[in-house]
């Protein structure tokens, strides 16, 4: 028997195959045998209930969290106290990204076909014929960065130092790395544009920026157009397990060429899921670079190897890939969600025999 | 002419001339063959007592008798000296084969022995001109080899130019069902090219100090050691300290090709050695990057390689590092990255001391770009396109650099054999798929994980 969550990132996608489901744990009947999803509220209002009912093996759980991936979801196991549950295969999870092979762990890719649930980016995508009509662009690349993180604040230095950031479309929405950078009005999506330089009241000046909504998930054309390529800071970078986020899928709905600043291995799994990448104009050797420090390093000096060639002979080379990729992704944004449930069906069963 | 009277005029009107133009206006007047390199440049393999006038036509023997009365025979030989009349007369010496090609690829098509004729006066090309055939001519430039010791063991390269590669014929026996004009690299363990032994009297050695004391260190400008790995070789350091012991008494430039793959410890050592050199330049081989550049220079660890040189770049007693790239079949996938990290250590160290040459591979010609498919040969010849738009403008690439990149597109494009005599395609990808499954076996490697945009096609062979 399965009994789902209301509130959990899955619920809609696993319907067809769900016999029950509920809003509140501490309210719920308990079934025995059931397997329950439950979502990341739930898990940490209901944390000892759950740990109970497990441990004593009357119910079966999968924690659905793929808003979070590998490293975050890997900490937020430990911290609600169900890591040893989670490593003997009694609670297993769903998350958004990759984890090390320990963690009974199936990633649904909840960012890849979210993107294009707005229909705000459903228009800005229709614009990337603009990114290569216009090959004489203001800036260079365009680097946004929302939450403060080591591998963003020393591409963030490195770049003030040699003067790239100056011929930059960029952000940093966190002053614990860096002054608090917004991008220049016009470049902001609309609905945010009001509060582009306000003070923040905290070091962390998305909130505000975002009016406390999931602004990042916006597009708008106009930083593609005129850029020639994305920088993408992607969350996790230490960790060797990829989480794709929305970041990375905006540059390629946008069809803009990208370089990820991310964990080892991300460009292989990117090639595993069928998107190609530019390593036939740039060197891409850096993602299987284990050393994380030398990894950002060779990344950091691509960029600049890229910044000073030619640019638009770059974009032009560069476009038939983007445009393979946007198609792919039009493909996999259905077969992400159409597939998911028989992917839970065999996780469960691997696991629960259910 | 002695090399401290070396017309700097006359250089600075070379220098100011483009490549074309100075073929134009001052080789083909002299004729349409000419190439200062059989006058003033030589290769001499002193282990093997063999000689060329540069890396394209085969070595010849040096006559051994000859050189005990007259140790510049060790580069004026009988073979030489016909080719000079031949190309005093206009005639194209066979052997030279290399820059016909690159010439009948069209009439302005720059060959390398413009490259290698440019960098003499012209006084120096026109008194070689009529100078009659027969006699002695002093070299300005000259490339020695004293043995062929060396760690690596390079694909392209064979038993006669590196112990390391003799060490696996005689380990694991000849390579097997070669059928094309290289087999016979690889099925020997060319003993001939070692005939002396450190120590032991080797009289082309003999000779060549000789005549290095009584002229060469007055007369040469310019002195390249190569190998084998020259810093393996007790001579290399024999001459290093004639420099140390002679201060001043030789302006003569000294160039060392190296495979820097040498431990931190042995370069710091060398570098402490060459201090009273007067012009040291250090001429190092690659031309991929990373897995695949240590694929196909087997011994190379291609991040202690590329440490050594920024190392090497840091010390200004060095005047130039000059990286060859020998352009082959498994090299085309990551040359463009390296020419990227090339541009990079221009950045950091300057346009003139970091240089390259795109010298194309001819033997052995199933090694040769042209056995790939015409798929993957366009496919790598549109990313090299893509690489010159990206950086052709590029303020730190000298001229030759950039011909050479566009000789090399054309290459890929236009010349559809390896080579006129040996062309056979199916034999050469035969010996392809041979001799790579046999490195593989013998080196522990794996040719698909290594070049995955190649695997595909390999697999069909």
């Amino acid at each position: 028997m399965l009994i789902v969550d209301t509130f959990s990132e899955i619920h809609d996608l696993i319907k067809p195959i769900t016999d029950r489901e509920f809003w509140d744990f501490s309210k719920e009947t308990i079934v025995p045998g059931a397997v329950y999803v439950i979502g990341r509220q739930q898990m940490i209002d209901n944390t000892d209930r759950i740990i109970e009912l497990v441990q004593n093996n009357i119910i079966k759980v999968v924690f659905s969290n793929p808003h979070e991936g590998s490293d975050t979801i890997r900490s937020h196991i430990i911290k609600y106290g169900i890591a040893e549950l989670v490593l003997a295969g009694k609670i297993i999870v769903i998350g958004g990204g990759n984890m090390s092979p320990e963690w009974p762990c199936l990633p649904y890719e909840s960012f890849l076909p979210k993107l294009f649930d707005y229909t705000e980016n459903i228009s800005a995508a229709e614009h990337a014929v603009d990114i290569y009509a216009n090959t004489d662009k203001p800036y260079k690349f365009l680097f946004l960065n929302g939450r403060g993180r080591k591998h963003r604040s020393y591409l963030i230095n490195r770049f003030t130092e040699n003067n790239l950031l100056e011929q930059a479309l960029w952000t940093n929405l966190d002053s614990n790395i860096a002054p608090i950078h917004y991008l220049p009005v016009e470049y902001e999506v609309d609905r945010y544009q009001a509060q582009v330089g306000t003070e923040s009241k905290t070091h962390y000046a998305k909130f505000d920026l975002f009016s406390n909504e999931w602004g990042e998930i916006y597009l708008t054309p106009k930083p593609y157009i005129d850029t020639y390529f994305s920088l993408v800071s992607e969350t996790v970078f230490e960790y060797p397990y990829s989480f794709r986020t929305e970041k990375i899928w905006k540059p390629v709905v946008m069809q803009h060429p990208w370089i990820a600043v991310a964990n080892r291995g991300y460009y292989r799994d990117m090639h595993n899921l069928g998107f190609k990448t530019f390593g036939h104009l740039i060197d891409e050797s850096f993602d299987t670079i284990d050393n994380n420090q030398e990894r950002l390093e060779r990344i950091a000096q691509v960029v600049e190897d890229l910044c000073s060639s030619n640019l638009p002979a770059f974009l032009a080379a560069a476009e038939d890939t983007c445009k393979y990729n946007h198609q792919h992704y039009q493909i996999m944004r259905h077969r992400v969600r159409a597939e998911f449930p028989d992917q839970f069906k065999q996780f469960t069963k691997k696991y629960f025999n259910e | 002419m002695p090399n401290s009277q070396i017309n700097l005029n006359s250089l600075q009107k070379n220098i100011s001339m483009n490549d074309l133009e100075f073929k134009q206006q001052v080789l083909d007047p002299i004729s349409d063959s000419f190439c200062a390199a059989k006058w003033y440049n030589a290769t001499i393999w002193l282990g093997s007592g063999q000689t060329t006038s540069c890396h394209h036509p085969p070595a010849h023997a040096i006559n051994r008798s000859e050189i005990a009365t007259n140790p510049s025979a060790i580069h004026n030989t009988a073979q030489k000296k016909q080719d000079r009349a031949d190309m005093q007369a206009g005639r194209r010496p066979s052997g030279c084969e290399y820059c016909w090609k690159i010439e009948d690829m069209g009439r302005d098509a720059v060959s390398d022995r413009v490259y290698k004729s440019k960098i003499y006066p012209i006084e120096a090309l026109n008194e070689a001109a009529k100078t009659p055939a027969q006699n002695d001519i002093n070299l300005k430039t000259l490339e020695i080899s004293f043995d062929r010791t060396c760690n690596f063991a390079c694909s392209y390269c064979n038993p006669a130019f590196s112990s390391t590669w003799a060490n696996d014929i005689k380990r694991n026996g000849p390579y097997t069902n070669l059928v094309s004009d290289g087999r016979n690299h690889f099925t020997h363990t060319h003993d001939s090219s070692q005939l002396y032994t450190f120590g032991e009297s080797n009289p082309y050695v003999d000779a060549f100090f000789q005549w290095w004391e009584t002229d060469l260190h007055k007369n040469l400008q310019e002195l390249r050691i190569t190998g084998g790995e020259p810093l393996m070789s007790g001579y290399t350091w024999q001459l290093i300290d004639w420099f140390k012991s002679n201060q001043g008494r030789s302006q003569t430039r000294l160039a060392i090709n190296s495979n820097l793959g040498m431990p931190k410890d042995k370069l710091h050592a060398f570098v402490d050695r060459v201090k009273d050199i007067p012009h040291l330049e250090i001429y190092t081989s690659n031309e991929s990057v990373g897995v695949q550049a240590e694929y196909i220079r087997d011994g190379l660890d291609y991040e202690l390689w590329m440490n050594n040189a920024q190392e090497l770049l840091e010390h200004t007693d060095i005047k130039a590092l000059h990286f060859m790239c020998t352009i082959n079949a498994l090299c085309l996938d990551t040359l463009p990255h390296f020419l990227t990290q090339l541009l990079r250590l221009k950045q950091t160290y300057g346009k003139q001391r970091v240089s390259f040459t795109l010298n194309i591979l001819r033997f052995p010609s199933f090694q040769s770009a042209l056995v790939l498919s015409d798929e993957l040969r366009n496919n790598f010849k549109s990313v090299l396109e893509v690489w010159l738009q990206m950086f052709g403008s590029h303020p730190l690439l000298q001229e030759h650099e950039i011909n050479h990149l566009k000789r090399l597109i054309d290459y890929l494009d236009v010349v559809k054999t390896p080579h006129s005599e040996a062309f056979d395609r199916p034999k050469l990808l035969n010996d392809f798929k041979q001799f790579y499954s046999q490195y593989d076996r013998r080196r522990d490697k794996d040719f698909c994980r290594t070049f995955p945009a190649l695997a595909d096609w390999y697999n069909t062979l």
